[in-house]
């Protein structure tokens, strides 16, 4: 299978920096954690590669994202990066972000991705006590102490940084309480996740159920407040049904819109296939010879393939299944529905309902322009920029730019 | 085998959900609830919206400030605010003028086109006289074209050689202005009231001599005719006083002249005919331009007589003549819902009518040289 030419506004190429890291998270999927990073000469070519890629695709927008291990141990190769795409793609539109646990944000580091305007999205798995059984370091000590600084500094260069939490068996019966901890920190944006290829029970899925079910009365009084927001587990489950399920240029595309770029120049079709990047299987291609169509187009084709224990189900356009790493994670392969997906959606999608009825039930003005207003993002944006004073006296011409960026 | 199958053990699967209750909210396919049936404004924060206004308060207080304290702010009192659904037709009537582009060729309000009522002399009888521009909805409908125009309209006082009077709205940096004439703001050459006529009359002496018998029936007609001319303008203390010392002298004559002479120190404050010529004359030449717009302009009163107000009746006469009443009253009230509706409508037109003259008037005054 192999989309139309210029199909994806977007191409998104994440570098993956380094297999190191400072941490030990139990569920990571990224692979062993060894020293091997990527060259300096090895970031040059696959800056060239990305940027041709981009503009043979025609492409409106060039997403750089800086993956690892933890990118910042790499800090000099990241902004490195950065400059040369910048020079590289003028005039073409180019965004960068990266995934960071945080522990490496002194102020100077911080202060070197605002000059480049990294967005930075933290990962953190809640309350502190969470934190530390799930993040520890390699020496298995806790992480939460060294955030505290972190997160307020964090939220004062950027009040829009966003949180990753990943919620395991273990963490699910007080995933409200980790989510609630978050928001309380100052965050607004807070991505949920499932450690997907952990050992989940029924007995551990009922639990995350009775926590969503709080999560969701969370939801219903802090929009009531008029509180800004982003919560994934809830948003992207009440998008699925105001926007539509994601088009194929909204996805990865096994490589075609969004790909790994290894620490060896290897290229993957998403970073969970990276892991120690000797999993030739799934690579596609490198940076010096390009993609390898083939085997590309057959990975997509694998991925969007009907799946026939999904078929005529009444949740099937709002389900996670369309994606393939995630069924990879659950089932080990591409083309196979996971359970634990199925089961997590079918738990889930009642309750972001719930919670969405709810509101549509007071025809709550915030809730209407959120999941129905496509100039939510950039309203509310402007919103924060100007409760935190950062942009105040230059808001009219953030919005200006925003605006025409939108439409 | 049976602990097997205990609910929380049993292994995870895929299943189809076979049938799904619809959710009530909108889904991508229907129409965008922040627009049907009516649309949802965007519920931005109180601080977002206060930042924003300190925003635009200081862009604009400077200016405003900087007109008023060069000149004396105005004497007139301040008027209550507006009803809220009059301010609603007001910004509606504004933003639909804003749209529109004036030519700026002529001067709408020059007084050469025998369009503004003025000289105005009234009447006293009552009968057919036309319901005249609200000098309240005129200044605030006014301001807001200024406003929106870029204008500051600060009530100042003027005390020149030339001309003496209060302005209902001046930018002092762009040197522009306007004034809504009536009661309060022209004086007797321009706004004659039939009842000073007769004061004056009475206090030159030329009137035939009253017969003691009916002095009395005099001076209590002329101290109704006082209270009516006074009672609409702000007098100072001093003033007040005077009143009150001309209501109790008894000989006609002097009583006359005490309220001629208060009347005139009144009217001193007052803008006069000769000066709004005068100054229409010297716009260029003192690159100042004030709109003198009278409340009797044809172009923004309703009356009776108005060849469409009276077509507009006669249809109105012709459907009832259609509809069975089952009552008179219920007939009265028709009509009276009718009338009020039309009347609404057409003071609509005239208030548009004037916003449309303000903008050309702007686009003008900009075309001969003001910033």
């Amino acid at each position: 299978m192999k989309p139309e030419a210029h199909a994806f506004p977007t191409i998104s190429a994440t570098f993956h920096l380094t297999h190191a890291c400072n941490l030990r998270c139990d569920y990571c999927y990224t692979g062993e954690k060894f020293g091997i990073g990527m060259t300096a000469a090895t970031a040059r070519d696959a800056v060239t590669f990305a940027h041709q890629l981009a503009c043979e695709a025609r492409a409106q927008h060039l997403e750089i994202v800086f993956f690892g291990g933890e990118p910042l141990l790499k800090h000099d190769l990241l902004c490195s990066i950065v400059d040369q795409v910048r020079v590289r793609a003028k005039g073409m539109r180019v965004s960068f972000k990266m995934s960071t646990n945080g522990l490496l944000l002194s102020p100077r580091v911080i202060a070197d991705l605002a000059a480049r305007e990294v967005f930075v999205s933290l990962s953190i798995d809640g309350d502190p006590a969470t934190q530390d059984a799930q993040r520890p370091d390699p020496q298995g000590r806790g992480s939460a102490a060294k955030l505290v600084d972190v997160i307020p500094r964090v939220l004062a260069w950027n009040p829009h940084t966003a949180v990753n939490c990943v919620i395991t068996p273990k963490s699910a019966p007080n995933a409200d309480e980790s989510v609630k901890w978050l928001f309380a920190q100052g965050f607004r944006y807070a991505s949920t996740a499932l450690d997907w290829g952990g050992n989940w029970t029924r007995r551990d899925l009922n639990a995350l159920g009775k926590a969503y079910h709080r999560l969701g009365e969370w939801y219903v009084s802090e929009t009531r407040r008029d509180s800004r927001f982003y919560l994934s587990c809830f948003d992207e489950k009440i998008q699925s049904r105001t926007r539509g399920p994601l088009e194929l240029s909204e996805r990865c595309a096994m490589g075609y819109r969004q790909f790994s770029i290894a620490p060896s120049g290897l290229l993957y079709p998403c970073v969970q296939f990276v892991k120690e990047d000797d999993q030739h299987e799934w690579c596609i291609g490198d940076v010096w010879q390009g993609f390898d169509d083939s085997k590309r187009g057959a990975l997509l084709g694998c991925a969007e393939a009907p799946r026939e224990e999904c078929g005529g189900c009444a949740l099937s356009d709002r389900c996670g299944s369309w994606c393939a790493c995630m069924n990879y994670q659950g089932t080990g392969r591409l083309d196979t529905a996971s359970p634990l997906v199925c089961e997590h959606d079918r738990l889930l999608t009642p309750i972001a309902d719930r919670v969405a009825n709810q509101l549509w039930k007071q025809r709550h003005p915030l809730f209407l322009h959120k999941h129905y207003n496509p100039a939510f993002p950039v309203l509310s944006h402007i919103e924060t920029d100007v409760e935190t004073a950062r942009l105040r006296h230059t808001v009219l011409a953030t919005a200006t730019s925003a605006f025409a960026d939108h439409a | 085998m049976l602990d097997a199958f205990k609910s929380n053990d049993r292994p995870l699967r895929v299943q189809r959900v076979r049938y799904y209750r619809v959710p009530r909210y909108p889904a991508h396919t229907d129409p965008d609830p922040t627009l049907a049936p009516e649309a949802v404004p965007y519920p931005w924060k109180g601080s977002v919206m206060a930042a924003v206004l300190a925003l635009s308060e200081a862009g604009c207080s400077k200016s405003e400030t900087e007109a008023s304290s060069a000149d004396a702010p105005s004497s007139k009192k301040p008027l209550p605010a507006l009803e809220a659904k009059v301010q609603k037709q007001i910004d509606e009537i504004v933003d639909a003028a804003l749209r529109e582009q004036p030519e700026g060729k002529t001067n709408p309000f020059a007084q050469k086109l025998g369009l503004s009522g003025l000289p105005y002399v009234s009447s006293p009888y009552g009968t057919g006289a036309p319901t005249p521009l609200s000098a309240e909805i005129a200044r605030a409908l006014i301001a807001r074209i200024f406003k929106a125009e870029g204008l500051v309209s600060a009530p100042t006082t003027f005390a020149e050689k030339d001309f003496t009077g209060s302005v209902d709205g001046f930018d002092k940096e762009k040197r522009i202005g306007f004034v809504i004439g009536d009661w309060d703001s022209l004086d007797e050459t321009a706004f004659g009231s039939w009842m000073s006529q007769e004061l004056l009359r009475f206090a030159s002496g030329d009137s035939p001599q009253v017969p003691p018998d009916e002095e009395a029936q005099l001076r209590d007609y002329m101290d109704r005719s006082a209270k009516w001319l006074f009672e609409r303008t702000q007098l100072s203390e001093d003033q007040k006083a005077e009143l009150t010392a001309a209501t109790k002298l008894e000989s006609v004559q002097e009583k006359a002249k005490a309220y001629v002479a208060l009347l005139q120190k009144v009217e001193d404050a007052k803008i006069s005919m000769a000066e709004i010529e005068l100054a229409e004359k010297q716009a260029d030449a003192h690159r100042r331009y004030l709109a003198i717009i009278s409340i009797y302009d044809q172009r923004f009163q309703i009356t009776e007589y108005d060849p469409e107000a009276r077509d507009r009746f006669e249809a109105l006469n012709l459907e009832a003549e259609k509809i069975k009443f089952e009552s008179a009253d219920e007939k009265a009230q028709w009509y009276r819902r009718q009338h009020d509706m039309l009347w609404t409508e057409m003071s609509r037109q005239r208030l548009m009518e004037l916003a449309r003259s303000v903008r050309e008037y702007i686009a003008w005054a900009r075309r001969s040289g003001i910033q």
